[in-house]
């Protein structure tokens, strides 16, 4: 009897020798998947860019013939030569307008120029058409950052266009964009 | 003495018979567990899209300025800063198991300038920094990532360019 019960005794030990398996901590991740190529990211600082003008654009002196009739294109060019038409004459000193830019190294910039409208002491107006390779071609500011162009244009002048000294101003803008 | 001989035998298989009876029978138990392993495919992480900022202009910068893009790739410019450009965000693609929730982890990485200096790039994660995949492998699902730098008063001016340092897991 005292066997069996010593016997007894043990086999209701040995059932708390079932142990439970412990919670286990997450474990560390061999998982994670990276991109391949990787993505990058990219941004464009630049310092803000300064127009100077360096010289006003000038057409010189025009003198109408009495053929003159109808509006005559003249031209001046970049490099301040004028085209003078058949029933004008022209003289004096053209330039055309140069400018400098000025910002971060080897930036492209792009050079936009709106046409305007020249007024004589009595009123009267010419329409200025502005031309410029550096609108087509880009000026590309160099190692340290400087650029210049040029502004050619061209005004119509015809018999009823009045004497005067025409003047007006230029919009030049400039932008990295 | 031969029938007791017999009798003590019989008793001796009697009682070895006793002893091989398993005594576990009367105390045992017996619990259902259940054993889980799940299986996914490998995930597959792909960068369709790369971030870009845009131009950035330093017009006033007189104190620590921020430049932060949204998921959308839309620019926020700081004080002192004209922002410009055509700017987008990143757009990555992630392909595994169907149905599976993804885990997106993040830092910050470092992007260096062509005239030297650097800006350190934080990510922005869509809400929740996760993806749920709605296919197995292709297509997958995209998700997109925006981010942030500081510019300060010493910032060089420069195209400056690094990697995105973005990670998927499923847990």
């Amino acid at each position: 009897m005292d066997k069996f019960t010593r016997t007894l005794s043990l086999l209701g030990a040995g059932a708390a020798f079932v142990v439970a398996a412990p919670a286990l901590a997450a474990p560390p991740s061999t998982t994670a998947v990276v991109a391949s190529p990787a993505a990058t990211a990219r941004a464009q600082i630049v310092d803000p860019l300064t127009l100077t003008k360096t010289s006003d654009l000038d057409f010189g002196t025009l003198v109408k013939k009495t053929t003159l009739g109808a509006a005559e294109t003249v031209v001046i060019d970049e490099s301040g030569v004028v085209t003078c038409t058949t029933n004008l004459l022209c003289s004096g000193t053209p330039t055309a307008a140069s400018f400098d830019v000025a910002g971060s190294a080897d930036q492209v910039v792009k050079v936009y120029i709106a046409a305007s409208t020249l007024t004589a002491p009595g009123g009267a107006t010419l329409t200025f058409t502005p031309s410029s390779s550096a609108v087509t071609t880009s000026p590309v500011l160099d190692g340290s950052g400087n650029a210049s162009f040029k502004v050619a244009g061209s005004i119509d002048v015809a018999s009823t266009t009045a004497s005067g000294i025409y003047v007006g101003n230029m919009d030049v803008t400039v932008d990295y964009n | 003495m031969t029938n007791f001989a017999r009798t003590l035998t019989a008793a001796a298989v009697a009682a070895a018979a006793l002893a091989a009876t398993p005594a576990l029978a009367a105390t045992s138990a017996t619990t259902p567990a259940t054993a889980t392993a799940q299986i996914v495919k490998p995930l597959v992480l792909t960068a369709k899209q790369n971030l870009d900022f845009g131009t950035i202009v330093l017009a006033n910068v007189t104190a620590n300025t921020n430049v932060s893009m949204s998921l959308a790739g839309v620019v926020t410019c700081g004080t002192g800063l004209t922002c410009s450009g055509a700017p987008k965000q990143a757009i990555f693609n992630v392909q595994g198991s169907n149905n599976q929730v993804v885990h997106i982890y993040s830092a910050t990485s470092t992007l260096t300038g062509s005239a030297g200096g650097t800006l350190t790039f934080t990510p922005t994660l869509p809400a929740g920094a996760t993806v749920t995949l709605t296919t197995s492998g292709v297509p997958g699902n995209d998700f997109n990532v925006g981010g942030s730098f500081v510019i300060g008063t010493a910032t060089l001016d420069g195209v400056y360019t690094g990697n995105i340092n973005v990670t998927v897991d499923y847990n």
